[in-house]
């Protein structure tokens, strides 16, 4: 006890000087404490003693503090609660309305308005505006920023951040009365007490940093204000081009001239005879179809002329090339399965899995009733099935009306298991019973 | 470090009337658990699985057989299908047979017993619910301690060993998989079907998984991953135990350092776990994020569980107050954030699978949303995530004490809801559960609490000579 009393003298002579001066230029009374528990205990004290508008400066939060100094629970958390409702509500209704409302677009058959797709945009729209109410509402709860404060000019007062403890009775408490709070702290155990003038430096943020966020705040318009402009205003100009290296390279197109050679075309022709890398298809029957006539001067790639196919009546038209009539390859089950699957991948959807014409994308097609919609031929019908192999063969290398050609999806191989396995759904609607193999055929009759 | 230990009073007195109290309790919840456990059985084979044709003709998800059949049946007596309605399948099965008698496929009457569930498949559904929410207790608890020893946590020393007792509880919790995988090395096929022969000759896709899905490599997952988590469970506890006794800081370091490595076995079989014993169930399907749902979930249930446990302790006397409202606001906050957690994790399932709409993914989903379980979709959507989050979302009632032990047993109960509709709606048209559920999960939990409590009786409940044991008795919240 015998430091304590000895301090204890000091601060008389202070306190002394202190009261003659005005009570205006003084904003409260400060008092440094030995030690966390010592801080503690007067916060208790000073609490006790009905002030209000107090507080604690410590280098490290000390358990207990809130309570010692009567601090109320704050309020933030309501109104972090608030401001994310209203940020749900308002997210929801901001998606409703661009969504279903102002823009209406429908994605993968979705109601323009569902709630699922909806949710994790709420949801960061919640986070994003606790989290701001939460940090703005703590400095506005705060008081912060605050410019100036007059403990930052007490000397003593600098060494809070290390290892001194401090507490402070403001002069606007309702209950404050100096010499009182003096003598309190003095009881306390305080190792040192002082008023506290009032700060001398400006308590409004300088000119200068209003005109920066000022200036600042008059810039970040300029962007929403040229999109708005842009919105509503149409123009001549070209289009600003930000990274030009992959519009404008140093290379003639297709179609372009060049000086460079005699006949002023930019893109060389090829040489004469050039066949490229797995082009060279020697096996007319099997790549074509057909066997190619006299005139037939088309290269191995290129699609057959389109008219030179009937209009589907059956009828060979007067000219209509060679086809082939036999297989090119090898008939066997194992190509039959391989045919099976890839109708059922590529020409099913269309003409159905048997080949009728009543594929999904048709019945869609007709229950939409689209006008440019060509039903898909029934493959099982009299004059397909009268159609030479080469023809069918023919028809998936390049299509028919408005069929694509598929030569660019299914190799020939392939192309021929197709024609092999539509054969086959053919013989499936007109084969007599003697065609059917015994066991096969008893299970059809036990059927009937 | 080690001279900072904390002053437990002993009286041998009231240690030996609570290990007498103890020893009762272990025998009492053993003899429960078993008790119903057989009863579920019992009652399951006698009253067997649904018994009558309820509106089968309103679900796509029908089985298709019984369906056909009925059909089949109205059509040779110039009925319609709806004067069906509520007849028992025998009676079906009766009339099939006299009408076609000899045309019926081979085994149809087995096929179509199968069809609407039998006794057996509904037990070993329900004990497999049971079974996986009581394993996912300790996954829970195995978690927390690795979790405190990866962070160096100070503050949860005093509940710490709640959560190793847990965890050490997943040795002896292998033995009750053994009423899953033994049907299944004898060929049955009640709860997992792509051990069905039949299926695996015609379905090309449970053809393709064979080589992951069968018995064989299953039971040898299933050692690899009780044998991981015992390791740890059992490694974590002795550790800590022994600390009891020297307080040597280096058991502390030791349990540091497997910890991390520790966490990522956990990962690994938390997830394949999930795939095998519950994803499974539904060969077809598949969700990259199941095991983390799965893992989600058992943390809420484990924290549950931790924090009624400690409660419990209090008030029979075992704990003092060295674990105070502190504690039980940090637990109350992982509760919220991991029950949290879970939701995320559920509605990211959900949404990926919504959005793409492909039949394949959307199947899982779909028998949910029928037949009465878009009810039980609904009440863990507001009963799981969203009424638990309001109600632990205020400070407030993180610290209290009731408030927690209501939210705790709320949320146990929907953890067992949650795994209960990843479960059943695969074998039930109907959601609702039966006796043999709640005998099931009466009988799983008996024995688990009997399991636990023995793994307890073994030491203390407190970690009395942890290094950072004074620190967690003063622990405060800021």
């Amino acid at each position: 006890m015998t430091p304590l009393s000895a301090t204890l003298l000091e601060p008389e002579t202070t306190q002394q000087d202190v009261a003659d001066e005005p009570s205006g230029s003084v904003c409260g009374v400060l008092a440094e404490f030995s030690g966390p528990k010592e801080l503690l205990r007067a916060a208790e004290m000073v609490r006790d003693a009905g002030y209000t508008k107090t507080d604690a400066f410590s280098p490290f939060p000390i358990h207990g503090m809130d309570d010692a100094l009567g601090i109320k629970s704050t309020i933030l958390p309501v109104i972090v609660l608030v401001v994310g409702l209203t940020g749900c509500a308002g997210g929801l209704l901001m998606q409703w309305w661009m969504n279903a409302v102002d823009y209406p677009f429908l994605i993968s058959g979705k109601p323009l308005f569902s709630l699922p797709a909806n949710i994790p945009v709420t949801f960061e729209i919640i986070v994003l505006t606790s989290a701001f109410t939460a940090f703005l509402g703590m400095l506005g709860l705060n008081g912060l920023p605050k410019p100036a404060n007059p403990l930052f000019e007490q000397e003593r007062f600098r060494g809070v951040t290390d290892n001194k403890f401090f507490m402070y009775v403001a002069a606007d408490d309702p209950k404050y009365d100096g010499q009182e709070v003096v003598e309190l702290f003095h009881r306390a155990g305080a190792t040192w007490v002082d008023d506290v003038p009032n700060s001398t430096s400006p308590s409004r943020l300088p000119g200068a940093i209003k005109m920066a966020l000022l200036v600042l705040f008059a810039i970040a318009l300029v962007p929403p204000l040229m999109i708005y402009r842009a919105r509503h205003t149409t123009s001549e100009a070209p289009r600003f081009d930000f990274f030009p290296d992959m519009d404008a390279q140093r290379y003639r197109s297709a179609q372009q001239s060049s000086d460079l050679f005699a006949d002023g075309r930019a893109m060389r022709p090829q040489v004469a005879g050039t066949i490229a890398v797995g082009d060279f298809h020697e096996n007319d029957a099997f790549f074509l179809g057909y066997i190619p006539g006299e005139d037939d001067e088309a290269p191995a790639d290129e699609p057959a002329p389109a008219d030179a196919a009937a209009p589907a009546a059956g009828a060979p038209a007067a000219n209509e090339p060679d086809y082939v009539t036999e297989f090119p390859v090898e008939v066997t089950e194992s190509l039959m399965q391989r045919g099976q699957l890839k109708f059922n991948i590529y020409c099913a959807p269309c003409h159905g899995l048997a080949g009728q014409g009543d594929g999904l994308v048709s019945l869609r097609a007709i229950e939409l009733q689209q006008p440019t919609w060509v039903p898909p031929t029934n493959l099982t019908s009299p004059p397909v099935v009268a159609q030479p192999v080469g023809k069918i063969y023919d028809t998936i290398t390049n299509g028919r009306r408005k069929m694509s050609g598929y030569a660019a999806q299914i190799p020939p191989e392939d192309r021929w298991a197709i024609v092999l396995y539509v054969r086959a759904l053919q013989k499936s609607q007109h084969a007599s019973l003697e065609e059917i193999p015994e066991d096969k055929a008893a299970v059809l009759k036990n059927q009937k | 470090m080690t001279g900072h230990h904390h002053d437990i009073s002993f009286d041998p007195e009231r240690d030996r009337s609570l290990r007498d109290k103890g020893a009762q309790y272990i025998r009492a919840s053993l003899i429960t658990g078993l008790v119903c456990l057989g009863l579920a059985l019992v009652i399951g084979l006698i009253a067997g699985g649904s018994s009558q044709i309820d509106g089968i003709f309103e679900s796509s998800t029908a089985p298709t057989a019984l369906v056909g059949v009925v059909e089949l049946v109205a059509d040779a007596e110039n009925q319609d299908v709806a004067a069906y309605e509520g007849r028992p399948i025998s009676e079906i099965a009766a009339v099939a047979e006299k009408e076609f008698g000899e045309e019926l496929p081979p085994q149809w009457e087995e096929f179509l017993h199968r069809s609407t569930g039998s006794g057996w498949q509904r037990f070993q559904a329900s004990y497999l619910v049971a079974f996986t929410f009581v394993v996912s207790l300790s996954l829970g608890g195995l978690f927390f301690v690795l979790i405190q020893h990866v962070t160096r946590a100070g503050w949860s020393v005093v509940v710490r060993r709640i959560a190793e007792i847990m965890a050490a509880t997943l040795a002896p919790l292998a033995l009750l998989s053994l009423p899953i995988i033994i049907p299944l090395l004898l060929g049955g096929h009640a709860l997992f079907e792509w051990n069905n022969p039949q299926l695996i000759e015609t379905d090309e896709l449970i053809r393709h998984k064979r080589p992951y899905l069968n018995p064989g490599f299953f039971t040898i997952r299933s050692i690899i991953y009780f044998g991981v988590w015992a390791f740890l469970g059992s490694f974590l506890l002795t550790r800590s135990r022994a600390q009891d006794k020297t307080g040597d800081v280096q058991l502390t370091h030791s349990m540091q350092s497997i910890a991390p490595v520790g966490l990522l076995a956990f990962a690994l079989t938390v997830n394949f776990f999930a795939f095998d014993y519950l994803m499974s169930l539904a060969p077809h399907w598949f969700s990259a994020i199941y095991g983390v749902y799965y893992f989600s979930g058992g943390v809420v249930g484990g924290l549950a569980m931790m924090i009624l446990a400690c409660l419990w302790l209090q008030r029979e006397g075992v704990l003092g107050d060295e674990v105070t409202t502190e504690h039980y606001h940090d637990l109350g906050k992982l509760l919220f954030g991991f029950n949290f957690f879970w939701g995320y994790i559920a509605f990211s399932q959900y949404l990926l699978i919504w959005y793409a709409n492909i039949p394949e993914e959307t199947g899982w989903f779909l028998i949910r949303q029928e037949n009465g379980w878009t009810a039980v979709s609904l009440l863990l959507l507001f009963g799981h995530l969203l009424i638990p989050f309001l109600g632990l979302i205020s400070r407030q009632s993180r610290r209290n004490p009731k408030s927690l032990i209501f939210w705790s047993c709320w949320l146990l109960v929907m953890h067992w809801v949650d795994l209960y509709w990843n479960v059943l709606p695969q074998f039930s048209v109907s959601p609702w559960p039966g006796l043999v559920d709640l005998l099931a999960l009466v009988g799983v939990c008996g024995v688990y609490v009997a399991l636990v409590l023995r793994t307890a009786s073994q030491g203390a409940w407190l970690p009395i000579r942890d290094p950072r044991l004074n620190e967690s008795l003063a622990f405060h919240n800021v």
